[in-house]
């Protein structure tokens, strides 16, 4: 019965996670898309040579994207934050960062004879 | 304080003055720019590009130029001159410490534009001894490593096993550094800040053929640099899981009868760790941030008695980094992290105790890093740190009833026995400046450390008991001591190009004191001059294919357990007689603390010697391989003696079932109730006969490995790293932490005259490593995988003498045949993770399933060597009885959104 509850559990946890992550970046693309574009030479060059060179595995934050000539324009400006995809990401860095300042009060093992 | 700040200002005027440096957090890209002939083009505007802006230079009159100072990451570079086509190169990979040499031939063509985009490749240092492996963000972010403790990473380096590296002592002979500076504990040397994987840039591993700017080590340099913010705004959040559905069992039903100890596996029921990173820019080119925050928490059912073990960690990260002018970089950047434990296990061995025989642990940290550096031209750049931490942990039984250990039944009861206080604090200074002149590259630098360690121990109740079917004896003492690490370190190294070879010669002072409270004056100190000479030899002329020589004197850094014990702050141990159903206490005898151990006049530190050859060819554009030969000698080993100890030579024969023929061990024959001790090098000892002639002991440690690397970049949706390590290491000193500095191998001749030569603990004859990486066309999807088979690790048979036999102080144990005789099996293990990336626009989704001991192998790690058995939960468990495995198989989930 335990197993079953936990593995019900789980289903649903994953579910849930799905959905979030997921659901986060659609106007991403949408927002993307909209950007001017760079120009046509050095992107199509960039492009044709990153088939070869780019990993396909994700690299967070320093990945040859942020090479120079490689820029996206749209996350040089704080306007981004004004984006849909920009208060996403304020929402999850916020909401991550609130519940580790919850947990640091509410998780401390307080200390003895100190 | 006052004596610091004028240390400080005495090393920087002789920094400035003397034009020197060192660089161990930014690379260099340097080149020469020509015409398509070959000639010398000067005057051309060469523009370099990064995530904190660009910075321009033109090429002198040789068609040179050098930026200097350049955060690891990804650079372009542009040439331009009037009359010739611009050229330029992406993808620059700059690491730590290392310079990119980018030469340029510019071509003769009108005003139009023309691009070179190349490819990134595989590249040869063609100027350094060091032989590095680097974990960049890249391979960490993708293949299935433990994520759990990233300073644990350097496990996944060629050679380095258990933390112990190239044959040097575990954990503390390798020097942990983050962004540049040492983090390691005081006391030990052992790993002291956590921080979460995600933070981290690149991790530079070596050890091999290391310039006279790193030092406090005799094992690996790990040098940890973490993200920055940039022009772009950048983000990472990433959420993984596991628990008990992902878990598995590896425990055999024959391993859970002979051993109750593993009769329940560990588990582990929940974990969840997630982070939320967000770097960018304040004000753009000039100011730029970067925030980490981390939440991880676990709750396992580990192995034994005990249910339930949990922790909890929030980690904050911050950092600030400021272009105060084109050539002027301040960063100030700070953690603040909680380790909250909950289960840990205390007096009561882990497979006894029970959740009532369990400990809190809160340990709080704060650390904080300060970084200035400046450009000095296109030849010469300083950089100041300061850096340091305070924290703590305590070890707090939930049960403070004291603890009974029953000689009768081996069974345990009360609490865990103790509490425990460690508090650690430590800053430090590193300056440096280098200077490139001509065919020369000179590094100069100091280092200034103070670190303290204050620990606090006491029974609970005060006292525990030692029973005998009822009440026997009793035995209680505390202590509180506090030292203080005093280090200063001075290095100067040239890098010398003399056509096709490049010369490293470096030298390296180490001046190291050790204070403690209660006492006055310095208890250690030491001075040591390291030499480091190497060779490097660019065998085709094209870079494409080098032989590197190096030899080096290598220096442990500065703890304060290689001398703690002669610290004040030890009480008396007091004996009780025991009766009235525990009751009654009557005083049996006092064993006096003061003066028990002191520490010698002339110490040498802890030292070790190192010869290294290493021959790396380039093959293709992305694919190199490295063979390295290393040789090392431990020597300087810190130890106690017993002062006035004369030995009387007695034929042993050890207990039923073992088998083996008598040995000789070593009866203490001038007994006094209070022995005192000498902390004193032990590299040769005497030990005084009692028919008046003496024994001498010469000790060793030798380290000889082969180490062959095969590197291959990603390239056709592929990229590897293969390695082979054939190496021995042997003597008569292991290489546990602290085996060489702070053991009581030496107290009575019994630990170093019997059977003491042979294989160290951590002496891995064969080591295989491969990190794979393959993306499945069409469906897009990465498979990543980290494979490990590696030597068993090494064991002897011993026993427990009594002291009635050897009328020593207390029982001793003494090796039946020669150090690690015997080993467990062969350990072999794959990982793997599957991860499905989704591109849209410029975000990045990827969901993963990562897969530990794919095979859920069931491969033995540690035996019972006690030949008479041990008792597990009042259960004797007969000798060479398996006590602990690999992890089982454990499936974790994550998911990643970032760009």
């Amino acid at each position: 019965m335990d197993f079953q509850l936990s593995r019900w559990r789980f289903v649903l946890r994953a579910l849930v996670l799905a959905l979030i992550v997921t659901a986060l970046p659609m106007p991403a693309g949408a927002d993307d898309a909209s950007q001017p574009s760079a120009r046509p030479g050095l992107r199509a060059s960039i492009a044709s040579n990153a088939k070869l060179a780019v990993a396909k595995t994700p690299a967070p934050a320093k990945s040859r994207a942020q090479a120079a000539g490689a820029v996206n324009k749209p996350l040089e400006s704080k306007s981004f934050f004004k984006t849909p995809v920009g208060l996403a990401v304020l929402g999850v860095f916020v909401a991550g960062t609130g519940y580790a300042i919850y947990s640091a009060s509410h998780d401390k093992i307080p200390p003895q004879g100190r | 304080m006052k004596r610091l700040i004028i240390l400080l200002l005495l090393a920087s005027t002789t920094l400035w003055a003397g034009n020197l440096n060192a660089q161990t957090l930014t690379g260099t890209i340097a080149g020469k720019i020509t015409d398509e002939q070959g000639g010398a083009l000067p005057g051309v505007t060469v523009t370099l590009t990064g995530k904190t802006g660009s910075k321009t230079q033109v090429s002198d009159t040789k068609g040179e130029f050098r930026f200097l100072a350049l955060e690891p990451g990804y650079y372009a570079i542009k040439a331009e001159l009037q009359g010739f086509r611009p050229k330029e190169r992406t993808n620059l990979d700059v690491a730590s410490g290392k310079t990119i040499e980018v030469p340029m031939a510019l071509g003769v063509g009108g005003v139009s534009e023309t691009v070179d985009v190349v490819a990134t490749a595989v590249t040869i240092d063609t100027s350094s001894t060091a032989t590095d492996n680097n974990l960049s963000q890249d391979l960490l972010a993708s293949m299935p490593l433990s994520h759990t403790q990233a300073h644990n990473l350097l496990n996944y380096s060629p050679g380095i096993n258990g933390s112990s590296a190239f044959g040097g002592a575990s954990d503390s002979a390798n020097s942990l550094m983050l962004d540049g500076v040492d983090t390691r504990d005081p006391a030990g040397g052992t790993p002291w800040m956590f921080f979460n994987y995600n933070l981290i840039d690149e991790v530079q591993i070596g050890g091999i053929g290391q310039p006279a700017e790193y030092g406090g080590f005799t094992g690996a340099v790990v040098n940890t640099i973490t993200k920055s913010g940039g022009n772009r705004f950048a983000f990472l959040s990433e959420y993984r899981y596991t628990g008990k559905s992902l878990s598995s069992d590896n425990t055999s039903a024959e391993i859970k009868a002979l051993n109750p100890g593993l009769a329940n596996p560990a588990i582990v029921n929940k974990m969840n760790d997630y982070t939320v990173q967000l770097g960018g820019p304040i004000v753009k080119n000039k100011l730029f941030f970067f925030g980490n925050i981390e939440r991880y928490s676990v709750v396992d059912d580990p192995t034994g008695p005990r249910t339930i073990h949990t922790e909890i960690s929030p980690r904050f990260n911050a950092k600030l980094t400021a272009q105060l002018t084109p050539t002027d970089v301040v960063m100030l950047s700070g953690q603040y992290d909680q380790y909250n434990q909950t289960g840990r296990t205390g007096k009561v061995p882990a497979q006894n105790a029970t959740d009532n025989q369990t400990r809190n642990e809160p340990a709080p940290n704060a650390m904080w890093n300060l970084q200035y550096r400046k450009v000095i031209g296109s030849s010469a750049f300083f950089e100041a740190k300061y850096t340091g931490y305070s924290g703590y942990y305590d070890l707090n039984p939930i049960d403070m009833s004291p603890y009974h250990y029953d000689y009768k039944t081996k069974i345990y009861s009360g609490g865990a026995g103790y509490v425990s206080k460690h508090d650690r604090s430590r800053n430090q200074v590193n300056l440096s400046l280098s200077k490139y002149a001509g065919a020369h590259n000179f590094k100069f630098g100091m280092e200034i450390e103070r670190s303290t360690s204050r620990d606090r121990f006491e029974y609970a109740g005060g006292l525990y008991f030692y029973d005998k079917n009822g009440p026997y004896y009793a035995y209680g003492y505390s202590y509180d001591i506090k030292g203080t690490n005093k280090r200063e370190s001075f290095y100067a190294q040239d890098q010398w190009k003399f056509g096709r070879a490049t010369a490293n010669l470096g030298v390296r002072a180490d001046r190291i004191g050790g204070e403690a409270k209660g006492a006055s004056g310095n208890l250690y100190s030491t001075f040591s001059i390291s030499p480091r000479l190497g060779l490097v030899y660019d065998v085709s002329g094209r870079g494409t294919s080098v032989l590197r020589a190096f030899y080096g004197q290598l220096y442990d850094g500065a703890v304060f357990d290689s001398w703690y014990r002669a610290a004040p702050g030890t009480t008396d141990l007091t004996a009780w007689e025991v009766s009235n159903n525990w009751k009654t206490l009557t005083v049996a005898y006092v064993v006096p603390a003061v003066n028990k151990y002191r520490v010698g006049d002339t110490l040498k530190h802890p030292r070790t010697d190192e010869f290294s050859v290493a021959f790396e060819q380039q093959l293709g554009s992305s694919t190199k391989f490295t063979a390295t030969g290393i040789y090392r000698s431990a020597k300087n080993f810190l130890n106690s003696v017993m002062i006035g100890g004369i030995w009387t030579p007695i034929p042993y024969t050890a207990p039923s079932p073992w088998t083996g023929p008598p040995l000789t061990i070593y009866k203490w024959a001038n007994k006094i109730s209070a022995p005192q001790y000498l902390i004193q090098n032990v590299d040769t000892v005497q030990y005084q006969m009692s028919g008046g002639s003496t024994i001498a002991t010469d000790q060793s440690r030798k380290y000889k490995g082969l180490m062959l690397v095969l590197t291959r970049s990603l390239k056709d949706r592929w990229q590897a790293q293969v390695s082979y390590v054939l190496s021995k290491t042997e003597g008569n000193i292991s290489n546990g932490s602290e085996s060489g500095i702070a053991s009581s191998q030496f107290d009575t001749p019994n630990g170093i005259l019997v059977n003491a030569f042979g294989a160290a603990g951590y002496d891995r004859r064969h080591e295989i490593k491969m990190m794979l990486g393959y993306e499945i066309p069409k469906i897009e999807v990465a498979v990543n995988a980290y494979y490990l088979a590696v030597s068993g690790y090494n064991y002897t048979p011993y026993t427990s003498v009594s002291k009635s036999v050897t009328l020593y102080t207390g029982s001793l144990s003494v090796l039946l045949e020669p150090r690690g005789s015997r080993q467990v099996p062969f350990d072999k293990e794959l990982s793997l993770r599957f991860e499905k990336v989704f591109k849209l626009g410029f975000n990045k989704l990827g969901f993963y399933a990562d897969i530990s001991n794919v095979f859920n192998s069931g491969i033995v790690t540690g035996v019972v060597t006690n030949v008479v058995g041990t008792s597990i939960q009042g259960k004797l468990v007969p000798f060479e009885t398996p006590t602990s495995l690999i992890p089982a198989r454990q499936v974790t989930l994550g998911a990643r959104w970032s760009f």
